[in-house]
């Protein structure tokens, strides 16, 4: 309870943005879609958590390597890829948006 | 008296400017003139500055500066 | 040309008439020798031209202060052709006291009743042909805010222009006094045109020393003695003091004006600013209102404006793209310094920009709170408990700036210190500003908070974000109490003004040129540094052992390369060393730029680009063919290879950098707040360019292994660090400046250099040695992160309580050898 408390407090004071959070994707056309992720100031994204959600479930997760990328076979329908990049800010992108 | 014992909302008129040629100064210039009629608005939350109403406008000023002026009851 | 210059006190609505008079196109200087802003424009009527100045607002002519001798000196220096006197017509008892100084300057006077629309929800019925009538000069009606009035201004500036040989110098009889104004008068010998003598001598038996010094430098045989003369005889003669009897007479003046012109329909009744006081200044709404105001704040400013990043940043990378293309071709590892300087730069600009749509919404918000009047009630609230600090109620403004709560900039925070009269409140307000929250030091927190406080990042985040004001009142009244003791102060005196709507107009206008501030001076002199910065890590560079390891490398990766694409029937285009280069810039590049490309209708734009500059690679890179898809995954790999290599040599380069050098050089004192030369390259080059710190920080740390690590938790494993360290680190940045721009911004308003060294050494030095402190108080104990952090955050918090129970010393007299 009281980590809830404070975790309030922390989004109420936290000036928690300090940067933009970037994602970008593509189709690459081999049936396989690669995500890409970012900071504005130049830090690295390697590492940080990316999921691919479809109707509310997440079917795909892991993390961006070390080229801060994440590359996952493209699901069939409709799908939104999630850049979680903490301090509860997420990136995401729509299928619809990513073209090949 | 002084500006500074007034109670909240009551009405004085201003006899008498005291302190140095500098506070005396800025009393002028912001309307606090002998003879002048004055009423406490409202102490600060925190009990100081004091807001009193003269010559028609609002102006916020510190105890420290208001026990320079001396008043008289209305 | 006229020289028309707007005089008017405070709150009279003045700024609004002449955003209203000059559009945009306001050329702002300084007044000569002082940091006070010299707002002018240039503008066009009826065949005339107009040069209008927008004098400093002014309650009087006579006072002390620095605002009130810039006017008085521009009007006796640069003697303009017309003053036009900004009225507040609600408020005529008070605002007309200026308007009788003005007349009796000699120089005609145009009357402006601004603010009609609340002197009519006051009930107040003016006759403004009456007030023309009994003062002789024209008199014009208008609602600033509303953006009525410009028309009718103008008007009268040119028909009085038009008519000024007419013009006789306005005169009030005052009686008991004209003896001695006579007196004075014919002792002046030369010509005061256009101004009357008589002025100056009433303004020299107020004591006006401006005045007094003006008339000596031009008849060195004025003696002074007469003034003490009549002063005395006026004294002895009435009991009455010449200054006190003077403004009474002005007083009566304006209140004759009052009675005779003015019908009050709604005498007794409440207004609406009233009613808003009620509530506002409610001794138990007050503060959780000002609170609630400050969380919007947060909303809005921050939170809203990351969202409009999102938009933003495109253009930013886009930008970004084209300048890596016009950039020579890297070979392989191996990247020409001017490419990687370009790119540096880039960066740099860019993670600075990036910022302007935040800095935009906050500063237009705190602009809405400074017209809309609810600023003074704030400085209201706390003037108590600034006071107690050395500060003042109006360093609020500049230290909401700073960053309280959300986070800020200092840069415009301190250039926002000007407003503040009291010398030594203004002196400490800008040597606390850069101890607030500043927003670009964030996501160097972020990324020690993830690394090692990941579950309590709320908290750390909270007492990070508030024990800055501790420690900004902490400095203010060590300040004021020993280095600014002898600093004059002022009496404190402020107008609650009524209530308005802000202009949409003046809102952005303000807030646009507070962005403009921050472009200017933290873009600019950030990129100046950025450069020495680049030349820092750059040299000497990486050593030939490892240059030759990378040589290798590059070598091994080509052959791979080679071996996967031998049998394709593309192989004659990619068979040497180079062509290969050429094809692995061509798919980066494309990729970088696909990245940036979000609809169907970019790609294909992008595609037709890329097929133009070479086919065969395009063909290669997006073709379906097998042959192409198989160098396709070759190139990926040969990609990530690269990319690899480059990590590395960026590391070696750091190390041995001459940065690196300094950060090893000091570590022997550094070493015991726990900060080796890596963390010690980390605070030099944030420091210098605040926004590619935590790149910096983060490539230090990154694991060259393909481990999946992020870099915080690259940096918990690797790194050697314990939270101990971190939680010292974070303490040590919250302590020590900002960044160089807001330095420089300091030398700026203080006008002197050593304030500006002393603003740069004495946060390190402090900062340093409360950071040993802790960390071996700290290690001793065996404190974990957490506690660590939560005693520095009481300490400071009791020590900002404690201090705030010391009285205050002010110096109250002068004189002697002493100067100032």
């Amino acid at each position: 309870m009281s980590k809830k408390i404070f975790f309030t407090l922390g989004l109420l004071s936290s000036f928690a943005f300090g940067h933009t959070a970037l994602m970008s994707c593509f189709d690459n056309g081999d049936g396989s879609v690669t995500c890409e992720g970012g900071f504005s100031d130049g830090s690295s994204a390697s590492g940080t958590n990316f999921r691919v959600e479809q109707g509310g479930n997440t079917i795909i997760e892991g993390r961006f390597d070390e080229d801060s990328e994440f590359t996952f076979d493209k699901p069939d329908g409709g799908y939104i890829a999630i850049f979680d990049a903490g301090e509860g800010h997420q990136v995401k992108v729509d299928s619809k948006n990513i073209v090949e | 008296m002084s500006l500074n014992e007034v109670k909240e909302g009551k009405s004085c008129i201003i006899k008498k400017l005291g302190g140095d040629r500098k506070i005396i100064q800025k009393f002028l210039d912001m309307g606090f003139v002998p003879n002048s009629h004055l009423k406490l608005v409202r102490n600060a939350p925190l009990q100081d500055p004091i807001e009193v109403n003269i010559k028609g406008y609002n102006i916020a000023i510190r105890r420290s500066e208001a026990a320079h002026i001396e008043v008289e009851k209305l | 040309m006229i020289k028309v210059a707007l005089a008017g006190q405070p709150n009279s609505g003045k700024s609004t008439i002449f955003n209203l008079l000059s559009g945009v196109y306001q050329h702002i200087a300084n007044y000569p020798g002082v940091t006070v802003d010299k707002k002018s424009a240039f503008l066009e009527h009826k065949e005339h031209s107009l040069e209008i100045v927008d004098l400093p607002g002014t309650y009087s002519f006579s006072s002390y202060s620095l605002e009130e001798r810039v006017a008085k000196e521009f009007i006796i220096d640069e003697k303009p052709d017309i003053v036009v006197n900004i009225v507040d017509a609600s408020n005529i008892k008070r605002s007309m006291y200026l308007t009788f100084s003005l007349l009796e300057a000699g120089i005609p006077v145009v009357v402006v009743l601004n603010m009609m629309d609340i002197a009519a929800d006051y009930g107040l019925e003016i006759d403004s042909k009456k007030i023309s009538d009994m003062l002789g000069v024209k008199v014009v009606t208008t609602s600033g805010s509303k953006g009525e009035g410009k028309e009718k201004i103008l008007d009268a500036i040119v028909e009085t222009y038009n008519k000024s040989s007419q013009y006789r110098a306005f005169e009030i009889n005052y009686e008991e006094l004209e003896p001695s104004i006579q007196i004075v008068e014919e002792k002046i010998s030369y010509d005061t045109a256009p101004l009357t003598k008589r002025w100056y001598a009433i303004k020299a038996l107020e004591q006006d020393s401006q005045v007094i010094e003006k008339i000596k430098s031009e008849d060195s045989s004025f003696d002074e003695v007469i003034i003490k003369d009549q002063e005395e005889f006026f004294h002895s003669t009435y009991d009455k003091d010449i200054n006190q009897f003077l403004a009474t007479f002005r007083y009566d003046s304006a209140d004759i004006i009052f009675h005779k012109c003015v019908v009050e329909h709604k005498k007794g009744e409440i207004s609406t600013s009233q009613k808003i006081d009620k509530i506002v200044l409610n001794k138990f709404l007050a503060f959780p209102i000002l609170a609630l105001i400050m969380f919007a704040f947060y909303q809005l400013a921050i939170v809203g404006g990351y969202k409009i990043t999102d938009y933003t940043w495109p253009i930013l990378a886009a930008f970004k793209n084209m300048v890596i293309s016009v950039m020579p071709e890297a070979d392989m590892a191996t990247i020409p310094m001017i490419s990687d300087f370009a790119i540096w730069m880039v960066n740099s600009v860019n993670a600075l920009l990036n910022y302007i749509p935040i800095f935009f919404i906050l500063f237009a918000l705190i602009a809405i709170m400074e017209d809309s009047g609810y600023m003074p009630r704030i400085a209201f609230l706390l003037d108590r408990v600034f006071r107690k600090f050395g500060l003042h109620g109006q360093s609020t403004l500049p230290l909401i700036l700073g960053g309280a709560f959300t986070g800020g900039c200092a840069v415009p925070g301190i250039m926002a210190t000007k407003g503040i009269a009291d010398e030594r409140a203004r002196m400490a307000t800008i040597l606390a500003v850069p101890y607030m929250n500043c927003l670009a030091k964030v996501p160097f927190y972020t990324l020690l908070l993830g690394a090692f406080f990941v579950s309590e990042m709320g908290i750390m985040m909270f007492m990070v974000s508030t024990v800055t004001l501790f420690i900004a009142l902490i400095v203010a009244k060590v300040l004021t109490s020993t280095v600014l003791v002898n600093r004059q102060t002022t009496p404190f005196m402020m107008e609650l003004p009524t209530y308005h709507i802000p202009t949409l107009k003046g809102v952005l206008i303000t807030a646009w040129q507070r962005v403009w501030i921050y472009i200017k001076k933290v873009v600019t002199i950030v990129m100046a540094v950025a450069v020495v910065l680049f030349v820092m890590l750059e040299f000497p560079g990486v050593d030939s052992k490892v240059q030759e390891q990378i040589a290798q490398e590059e070598q091994k990766a080509l052959v791979s390369f080679d071996k996967s694409v031998s049998k394709t029937s593309f192989y004659s285009d990619i068979d040497s060393r180079d062509k290969v280069s050429s094809l692995l810039n061509f798919y980066d590049l494309y990729r970088a730029k696909r990245m940036n490309s979000s609809t169907s209708e970019a790609v294909a734009k992008l595609d037709s680009e890329f097929e133009a500059k070479n086919s065969i690679f395009f063909e290669i890179i997006r073709g379906d063919s097998k042959d192409a898809k198989a160098i396709n995954k070759a190139l990926r790999n040969l990609s990530k290879d690269r990319n690899r290599l480059l990590r590395q040599i960026k590391e070696e380069k750091i190390s041995n950098s001459l940065l690196g050098s300094v950060g090893k050089a000091v570590e022997s004192v550094t070493q015991y707040a726990g900060f080796d030369w890596k963390i010690n390259i980390a605070f030099l080059s944030s420091f210098a360019a605040r926004e590619s710190a935590v790149a910096t920080l983060g490539s230090i740390y990154e694991n060259n292994k393909a481990d999946n690590l992020r870099a915080e938790e690259a940096m918990a494993q690797n790194s050697g660090y314990t939270p101990i360290h971190a939680v010292i680190m974070i303490i040590f940045m919250i302590l020590t400046p900002p960044c160089i721009a807001s330095m420089i911004v300091i030398k700026l308003q203080t006008g002197k250099y050593r304030w500006m060294v002393f603003a740069i050494m004495f946060p390190i030095t402090v900062g340093l040695g409360l950071s040993i402190l802790l960390f071996n108080l700290a290690n001793s104990y065996a404190w974990s992160g957490l506690e660590t952090m939560i005693y520095f955050y009481i300490s400071m918090a009791l020590t900002a309580i404690t201090l705030g129970f010391l009285p205050n010393k002010s110096i109250n007299w002068k004189g002697g050898f002493a100067t100032k």
